[in-house]
């Protein structure tokens, strides 16, 4: 069942405009509809947000990136990441082994994990082999 | 096209990218107290190493704590 934004704000204690940047940097489009405060999370959406609200690293931030060129090793590949600009132009993307060679010129979802020393950009749709 | 001269395959790199994915995935698990196994293919994806390391990973360890024994 769909929870609207709103009410998982209130319900969290976090204020509106918090809710909204959660909603647009720890989500996939997929993930939500509805616009403003008529916006409706699915149920594993609404998990991350409450998780994200109560610790943010453990949620990473969801960006879209466009495949530009494959690495030499077959689980990397080069892409443009959507509102990246200048330099680098293009970032390494850690993809399942499988997809080389099947991203090419798409458009998909990304994590962008961080810690202190850097960033690692990885393909978001995970399923594993046997999921 | 391809590059020589491509960061991906340097080991130092490779390992300071695992280590990040790696550290994610433990934090993940524990914030969340997920008690459910990862499939050896799904961490296999999400760290960026081979299928077969789960695997390889504990039968050195299994090895090791042999030879501790003897």
């Amino acid at each position: 069942m769909k929870t609207k934004l709103t009410e998982l704000a209130k319900t969290l204690n976090i204020e509106w405009d918090e809710a909204l940047k959660l909603r647009d940097t720890k989500l996939e489009t997929s993930e939500w509809t509805g616009k403003g405060k008529n916006t409706w999370l699915t149920p594993q959406a609404a998990t991350k947000i409450e998780l994200a609200a109560d610790i943010p690293p453990a949620v990473p931030d969801v960006l879209y990136a466009r495949h530009v060129r494959n690495c030499n090793n077959p689980q990397w590949i080069r892409a443009k990441i959507e509102g990246f600009t200048g330099n680098p132009a293009t970032y390494d993307i850690l993809i399942p082994r499988r997809l080389h060679g099947k991203l090419e010129g798409k458009r998909f979802p990304i994590h962008a994990i961080t810690d202190e020393k850097g960033t690692t950009y990885r393909y978001a749709k995970l399923t594993g082999r046997y999921n | 096209m391809q590059n020589s001269l491509d960061v991906t395959t340097d080991p130092f790199w490779q390992a300071e990218q695992i280590d990040r994915l790696l550290g994610f995935e433990v934090l993940k698990k524990v914030c969340t107290a997920d008690p459910d196994p990862v499939p050896p293919s799904l961490l296999a994806d999400k760290i960026g190493l081979n299928k077969g390391f789960s695997h390889a990973m504990i039968l050195s360890i299994s090895q090791k704590l042999e030879t501790l024994d003897r």
